[in-house]
């Protein structure tokens, strides 16, 4: 069942992977990072126009005239480029780029206003539907985007002229060319992927690659590597964890980046010597001294990272307890587990009988479906007491905890400063 | 929220075991996911209206569940009792 229903998925995650880690190069190189935003938004505003034109919007006349608002927009970037009245107001492209994204986003809204279930088409555009993909649709892109490969590969060296520096002739009709295989890619990919994912395709790889090599077949295999990886690893986390695909792989792609960056800044640490390590030293002062203030004033607020302590080690709330809260809070632990495992058990019954994978009359049926919300019920009670301990706890953890550690956070800041002046 | 993988597995195999036979399908549900479910399962796919005007033919509520209930019977190899044409209480 896992190959039947994630093959197809993979497989076009890593061509999508593959095409938009080059196309990124591109776009990181000319500092146009929003132009994928902006042009798949024109392929939005197409689609939804199509829609409005009585098309479906998965069918052949949705895409075309995505297309056609795509050129459109990539003739529009194109004939805006170095444009000297531009170049004398001091207005950069992604002012331009930000504005057709606007515009094009405003546009697609007073279009939907007028199709039924607006809001979902929007979704839909955001999100995509990875896990929908089938053979054919892998087919068609690996087709499309192996013809833009080879066009990018005949077209190198103006290509590379254009991006990374060089003397070009023509360089607006390069400029157009490259724009439009780039919304050609776009569009095909929004639909798939989402505009999100697509972005994230797009940027993640090629910053990846940048952080790590200057030669750029280098970072065009760094980014391959990472646009790969992050595809396995996020597929395999949406399946593990019971997430939306496209989102996942999305995070899994930032959660990357910032591995790859926090590795890069502990290599910088250990190179820079003990004027590095006093500099992380006052930021990691500054944020202990913040997290005890937060506790010490708002007690009441959310703390997530004292939450996360206290889920791993019980007892650094208990400590914060009466003998007797103690008490409570451990039969309140376990019942609400013991709960917790026979809502799940019950939940499966209503489901086998729902579906017809398990007999039982309307009495049965009702019966099943009152002792579920009973158990339910008990679980939230349960889950209701573990919060109002908590917040006994945090009471006594504002002045226990808080209060030294907004001391011991300002010292270590403090004492690190000065060692880093000497 | 689209759908996660493992969701999606558990559902075609709970289709599989019962022999579903047909899908009732959302118009905003995603064409891809609903495709991908018919393929998987071999269940046929019918897209019922939600309300007035969601589609051309469902011009007021009656008409919303002629147009619903002729597509379910189609859908599951039947005839509509009550088709579109028929007498409505006015």
């Amino acid at each position: 069942m896992t190959l039947e229903l994630l093959g197809w998925p993979l497989a076009a995650a890593l061509v999508l992977a593959g095409i938009h880690a080059w196309l990124g190069l591109h776009v990181l190189a000319r500092g146009v990072i929003f132009v994928d935003l902006a042009l798949a938004q024109v392929a939005a505003l197409g689609a939804t126009v199509a829609l409005l034109a009585g098309h479906g919007p998965q069918g052949a006349g949705a895409y075309w005239y995505a297309l056609a608002f795509t050129a459109g927009g990539a003739a529009l970037l194109a004939a805006l480029r170095d444009r000297p009245g531009l170049a004398r107001a001091a207005i950069p492209s992604e002012a331009v780029i930000g504005i057709v994204y606007a515009v094009a986003a405003a546009l697609t809204v007073l279009v939907l206003e007028r199709v039924p279930l607006g809001g979902e088409q929007v979704k839909a555009l955001l999100v995509g539907s990875l896990l929908g993909v089938t053979g054919d649709d892998v087919g068609r892109l690996t087709a499309l985007y192996g013809a833009v490969g080879v066009a990018g590969w005949l077209a190198r060296r103006p290509l590379a002229a254009l991006s990374f520096g060089g003397t070009l002739r023509h360089a607006r009709v390069w400029d157009f060319g490259f724009y439009l295989l780039f919304g050609l890619v776009v569009t095909s990919s929004v639909r798939v992927a989402g505009v999100l994912l697509v972005f994230a395709y797009l940027i993640v790889p090629a910053v990846a690659g940048a952080l790590l090599a200057r030669d750029a077949s280098r970072r065009l295999v760094i980014g391959w590597s990472v646009g790969a990886l992050g595809s396995v690893a996020g597929i395999a986390a949406s399946f593990r964890w019971d997430l939306p695909t496209g989102a996942t792989i999305v995070a899994t792609l930032g959660a990357l980046l910032a591995a790859l960056g926090a590795g890069l800044g502990i290599r910088r640490l250990a190179r820079g010597g003990r004027r590095s390590v006093m500099a992380a030293s006052v930021v990691l002062g500054v944020a202990i001294a913040l997290a005890g203030a937060a506790l010490a004033v708002f007690p009441r607020a959310d703390h997530v990272w004292l939450d996360a302590l206290e889920g791993a080690l019980p007892p650094l709330q208990d400590a914060f307890l009466s003998a007797h809260e103690r008490g409570v809070a451990a039969d309140a632990r376990e019942a609400s587990a013991r709960g917790a495992r026979e809502v799940a058990v019950l939940r499966t019954r209503q489901a086998d009988v729902a579906w017809g994978a398990r007999a039982a009359g309307a009495e049965e049926r009702e019966r099943l479906r009152q002792f579920t919300l009973g158990r339910e019920e008990l679980v939230a009670g349960d889950r209701m007491v573990l919060r109002t301990l908590r917040s006994r706890a945090r009471q006594r953890q504002r002045y226990w905890l808080g209060v030294p550690l907004l001391a011991l956070g300002a010292a270590t800041a403090a004492v690190a400063a000065r060692q880093r002046r000497r | 929220m689209p759908p996660s993988p493992a969701h999606l597995g558990r559902l075609i195999e709970r289709m599989r075991a019962a022999g579903v036979r047909v899908i009732v399908a959302d118009p905003g549900a995603s064409p891809a996911i609903v495709r991908r479910l018919a393929d998987a399962t071999g269940a046929r796919v019918v897209t019922l209206a939600p309300s007035v005007g969601a589609e051309p033919a469902a011009t007021d509520y009656l008409a919303l569940f002629d147009v619903n209930v002729e597509r379910l019977a189609r859908a599951l190899g039947g005839e509509a009792t009550n088709p579109a044409g028929a007498p409505r209480p006015q």
